[in-house]
């Protein structure tokens, strides 16, 4: 009887320890942990209580494809597995060969799964999104399993870069070929991420070209760069929304001037394009100038100099300011709801005014507010990951 | 050799966007743009083979989205109406949702064909805003709507209250008018749309809240119960405007103005003529009078056909598929406003013969 | 490729030329009215250029005072966040990380419906003393009420402000030299006061008390008059910016006191200086060399973002400038000009803030 005890006592004294440095050291610290202490568990009692006894859920549950999909004609959804079991397994891959997933990620990933499944969906659903999960499961295994062998490593790393290239412009393919589903009728969360997908696949090749505009030598082209980085970084992406909806059709020529969310789209890949020209701007200016005499004096081309050894260079240092301009755009999405189209967020307003869901604005939007949280968290610490491993910072 | 790869890379990134550009346009779409957007209407949509309405997504029956994604209501059906005559399939149409702001300019930039999103024919829309306003669909007025154990009864009651009103409209120009010429002052609360509004009515934001009274009376049928059901409100009596609704095209195209106007107006003559999607397919077979077989491009006696469908640029059968696939003024008005509580009988949307307004010219 | 761009730019000029540029359908009377105002007096009469001006003061006064509610509640969450108790620290950072990954719109939407609309009715106002109100109408707080000499009082005042500021000056100048400690801030705060208090007095008091009340018409019609009201609208987007800014704030006053070097704060200590007075002398006025920086893109940002007022009616430029539009078109030129206004407003921040940067710099040195 009397060993366990002198065991656990350590141990009760490094709790009080802890506490005692963290929470109790001085009266003034002790006097802030008390009040903190009351604050915190009164607000955590009220978001228990509203989450498990006030909220009543079925707004979202009623109106979950409003949400999901928006005005996306049924009998279409099975154009949005493919691409979205592509995604997952994807991202299963590349994370199992750039990096691995500690016990934690593990956890946090079979949570969010978990919630979908038990929450979001159900029947066939389920089926297809659990199936992507298992197969995601499985190529993660697989590429840990197999992926020691440098050769083999550096292949698969190339085909999964192949995939990421082919993925955008196929789920286009998929979901509007063979008498598909026009942009016009392409809503809800769905919209949100191919909005913010095709705006950063786009808007990165646009803010590098605009950001190696800014810094050449040729006076137009500077001068065109920079006006054009400075006229679209001058008003608020509200605006410009609504330029795109007004006045664009006036400029574009008729061969693009097909849809509005076409128009809409050019304009928010102009808009993260001038942003990101700045970053990347940042990131040519912080190489620094040795780089290029060295391999003007080996003989490599401006051309080849600017993209073989300048560029990487730049866009490794400048990671983390690329990902929260990627994490903002995945944010300044339900910006379209403002425009009247039938985003997440526009999904969400639609429901919580129908008659029957009449004061539950809460549920509905804390609901799409906890997916754009996870998006954005999500990203946040992938980037952390991408930083460590390349080593931004430990140059 | 890394080189080669990435430029392979960039070089396949190139060729994929391209074919997903290629993809994601329609072919139609390019011949559309070959015809050029100024010489016709008519033919664009012809050749798009959908029609594009800008209809309203939050008036209970005239334009309103329904929780599985489709569109209902009097402007909706005459969505359907049109794209039953241009295509013989009701179908046929994109709902584009306007908004009481972006309206016109959803219409100039011709994103829209017609516009039919319970808006009113004003005069300086009609020349300033570069539209057309075809057939009046629906007369409406301007009313308040309060709460029913409200004091306010009238308009003087409303001194020192807090209105809500959609910016944007003719509504909240008429408001301003009425109140200021009576010397009521008055807080005018601007909202972007009904959803708002009703939010804002139900948490007692405002005391009274100003809006077309078809669009009011929507708005009460469906007022949630959990904040007290219809039976909670109240339009006072009076009327502030005449506000007659109907589609809407851009100006200088007659061809499709004839076209939105003469669908519209057919649907009214077949009320008249007691055509309805019941009976079309018999009437057509066997036209009673020459007036039915005029309006269904079928022959009477044996007659020559009317050629009143194909002068249209459209298929002399055109309004058989019309009132057999949406139906006659009656049947789409019954369907969509009747439910809200605002019987036929008896309004300004009465049949002309019944002392109302609904009046169709003769076709012949 | 300087061919191409040429012949791009005049495009577009081509283009631009078949559109419509003129203004002048903004002299024209704008017909709609406008509730929120403050400072300004539009009526319907007037024209759609006075109505635009009314969105550019709303646009201002969200602007102002949410950069100076957002820096200080930023700066709360950074200092917390490096709070030696952990309970602090760890909630700071729940804050942070919780509110800069939600997007502002979902916020500010959040805020005003299902927060400040769900706040009692005017009939069952929270008041206290009869003097304040807070109900879903607005909130309505004891003000003043300006009389004509009003305007020759603020001169004064602000010239109060100069003398102020001269003997501070000289105050802090003298106390370099002898050592001893003259209580700069104070003597200089003492001198603004006796000042505006004397001035008050001979300008023949020009702001009367003002408290707001709650009336009841006639047929039982309620409202609030006088006071200084805040509505929910001007309430949900000034909360949604604060809240969201701050967020942004926290993580760069964090950042730049962690560059710091920590002997800094340890010699503080070492010399006796409590926690407040290493803060305000020897931490923060470093660590803003490193902050005004990106300080200055998040108060751009805000600025910006302030045109999210839209989703809620708060009429602010954008949204004035859509109605307009609405009524009589003209697209292109009144975006032009909301671009052009967002534009001068973003420089005039650069500039400020850059004065201010350079001055801490040297003073640094």
């Amino acid at each position: 009887m009397n060993a366990p005890s002198q065991l656990q006592q350590p141990q009760m004294y490094r709790v009080k320890d802890w506490m005692r440095t963290h929470l109790f050291n001085g009266t003034g610290n002790t006097i802030l942990t008390v009040l903190v202490v009351l604050i915190a568990g009164f607000v955590l009692f009220t978001v228990i209580r509203f989450v498990f006894i006030d909220a009543e859920w079925s707004v979202v549950s009623v109106n979950k494809r409003l949400i999901f999909l928006g005005r996306y004609p049924k009998g279409e959804e099975w154009r949005l597995w493919p691409p979205l079991w592509a995604a997952l397994g994807l991202i299963a891959a590349a994370w199992g060969t750039w990096s691995s997933l500690s016990r934690r990620d593990i956890l946090w990933l079979l949570l969010a799964a978990v919630f979908i499944l038990v929450f979001v969906a159900h029947g066939t659903e389920g089926l297809l999104f659990g199936g992507a999960v298992v197969l995601a499961a499985v190529l993660y295994a697989g590429v840990r399993l197999s992926g020691t062998d440098p050769t083999m490593r550096s292949r698969l790393r190339l085909a999964i870069i192949i995939g990421w290239i082919i993925l955008l412009p196929g789920t286009i393919v998929i979901i509007t070929a063979f008498d598909g589903v026009q942009p016009a009728l392409w809503g809800g969360l769905m919209l949100n991420i191919l909005l913010a997908t095709f705006g950063i696949g786009f808007a990165l090749p646009l803010g590098i070209a605009l950001a190696l505009a800014r810094s050449s030598s040729l006076p137009v082209v500077k001068w065109f760069s920079t006006a054009i980085i400075e006229i679209t970084r001058g008003g608020p992406l509200v605006a410009w929304l609504f330029i795109a909806r007004f006045v664009l059709p006036a400029f574009l020529p008729d061969i693009l001037n097909t849809d509005v969310i076409v128009n809409a789209l050019i304009i928010v890949i102009l808009f993260t394009g001038a942003y990101i020209a700045e970053i990347v701007r940042g990131g040519l200016q912080s190489v620094p100038p040795g780089q290029r005499e060295a391999a003007d004096a080996l003989g490599l081309s401006g051309f080849n100099v600017t993209v073989f050894i300048i560029l990487p260079q730049a866009l490794k240092a400048v990671i983390p300011a690329l990902v929260s301009q990627m994490i903002s755009l995945w944010k300044d999405t339900t910006l379209f709801s403002i425009l009247s189209f039938t985003d997440a967020l526009g999904g969400a307003k639609a429901a919580f005014s129908q008659a029957q869901f009449v004061g539950r604005q809460k549920e509905a939007l804390i609901f799409i507010g906890l997916i754009f949280w996870a998006g954005s968290f999500g990203m946040s610490r992938i980037s952390r990951r991408i930083e460590k491993y390349l080593g931004v910072g430990s140059r | 050799m890394i080189h080669k790869r990435i430029l392979l890379i960039l070089a396949a990134m190139a060729v994929m966007s391209l074919i997903a550009v290629a993809c994601s346009s329609d072919d139609e779409d390019t011949e559309a743009a070959d015809t050029g957007s100024k010489t016709g209407t008519l033919q664009t949509v012809l050749d798009r083979g959908t029609i594009n309405v800008g209809v309203k997504d939050s008036q209970p029956g005239f334009g309103n989205l329904e929780p599985d994604g489709t569109f209902s209501g009097i402007d909706v059906e005459y969505g359907h109406a049109l794209a039953a005559a241009l295509f013989n399939d009701k179908n046929k149409v994109n709902f584009v949702t306007a908004s009481a702001a972006n309206r016109f300019e959803l219409l100039a930039s011709e994103e829209i064909d017609v516009l039919i999103r319970t808006t009113t024919w004003t005069s300086s829309r009609d020349i300033d805003l570069n539209s057309s306003f075809t057939v009046t669909t629906f007369y409406d007025g301007q009313g308040i709507i309060v709460r029913a154990d409200s004091s306010i009864q009238s308009l003087a009651d409303l001194e020192g209250s807090t209105i809500c009103v959609t910016g944007g409209t003719t509504t909240e120009v008429n408001l301003e008018a009425k109140l200021g010429e009576a010397g009521i002052a008055y807080t005018g609360l601007v909202f972007a749309g009904d959803a708002e509004i009703v939010e804002a009515f139900i948490a007692g934001r405002c005391d009274a809240w100003t809006a077309d009274k078809g669009n009011l009376a929507g708005q009460r049928a469906n007022f949630p119960a959990d904040a007290g059901g219809p039976d909670s409100l109240r339009i006072l009596p009076e009327t502030l405007s005449k506000e007659p609704l109907g589609p809407v095209v851009r100006d200088g195209d007659t061809e499709w103005f004839d076209v939105v106007q003469w669908v519209v107006l057919a649907t009214m003559a077949a009320d008249e003529l007691g055509v309805t999607s019941g009976n079309v397919a018999s009437m057509s077979a066997n036209p009673p009078g020459s007036a039915v077989a005029n309006l269904l491009g079928a022959s009477f006696d044996g007659g020559a056909i009317n050629g009143f469908g194909a002068s249209l640029g459209l298929s002399p059968t055109f309004m058989q598929s019309v009132i057999g696939q949406v139906g006659n003024y009656d049947e789409i008005y019954n369907r969509t406003v009747a439910p809200i509580g605002l019987a036929r009988a008896g309004s300004l949307n009465a049949s002309w013969t019944e002392g109302g307004l609904i009046y169709a010219p003769p076709i012949r | 490729m300087s061919v191409l761009i040429v012949l791009f730019v005049f495009y577009l000029i081509d283009r631009a030329l078949d559109l419509d540029l003129g203004f002048g359908f903004l002299s024209g009377p704008g017909g709609f009215a406008i509730a929120q105002q403050w400072v300004t007096d539009y009526q319907s009469s007037d024209t759609r250029w006075d109505a635009y001006l009314v969105g550019i003061v709303n646009t201002v006064r969200l602007i102002l005072i949410g950069i100076v509610f957002a820096m200080v509640l930023g700066t709360l969450m950074g200092l917390a966040r490096l709070s030696s108790n952990w309970l602090v620290s760890t909630i700071a950072s729940v804050y942070v990380e919780t509110i800069r990954n939600i997007p502002l719109l979902i916020q500010i939407i959040f805020l005003y419906t299902a927060v400040l609309l769900q706040l009692p009715r005017i009939s069952d106002t929270y008041s206290a003393f009869d003097i304040f109100y807070l109900n879903n109408r607005s909130l309505a707080l004891p003000f003043f009420d300006a009389d004509g000499s009003a305007g020759i009082w603020f001169l004064l005042v602000a010239l109060s402000a100069v003398a102020a500021w001269a003997v501070s000056r000289s105050l802090k100048r003298r106390e370099e030299s002898s050592g001893s400690n003259l209580h700069p801030m104070a003597m200089s705060f003492a001198v603004f006061i006796l000042l505006a208090a004397i001035t008050f007095v001979i300008t023949g008091s020009p702001l009367n008390p003002d408290a707001p009340s709650l009336m009841t018409t006639g047929v039982g019609v309620q409202n609030i008059q006088g006071g200084l009201q805040v509505t929910p609208e001007f309430a949900a987007v000034l909360l949604g910016l604060v809240i969201y800014t701050s967020s942004f704030i926290a993580e760069i006053i964090r950042g730049s006191i962690q560059a710091l070097p920590g002997g800094q704060n340890e010699a503080a200590a070492a010399l006796g200086l409590n926690f407040y007075q290493r803060m305000t002398l020897i931490v923060l006025p470093q660590a803003m060399r490193i902050a005004i920086p990106p300080l200055t893109n998040q108060f751009l940002n805000l600025t910006k973002n302030s045109s999210l007022a839209v989703a809620i009616a708060y009429p602010e430029m954008v949204l004035i400038g859509s109605t307009i539009i609405n009524g009589v078109g003209h697209a292109v030129p009144m975006f032009i000009l909301i671009w052009a206004t967002y534009l001068a407003m973003s420089l005039l921040i650069s500039i400020v803030m850059n004065t201010l940067n350079n001055r801490v710099q040297l003073a640094g040195r």
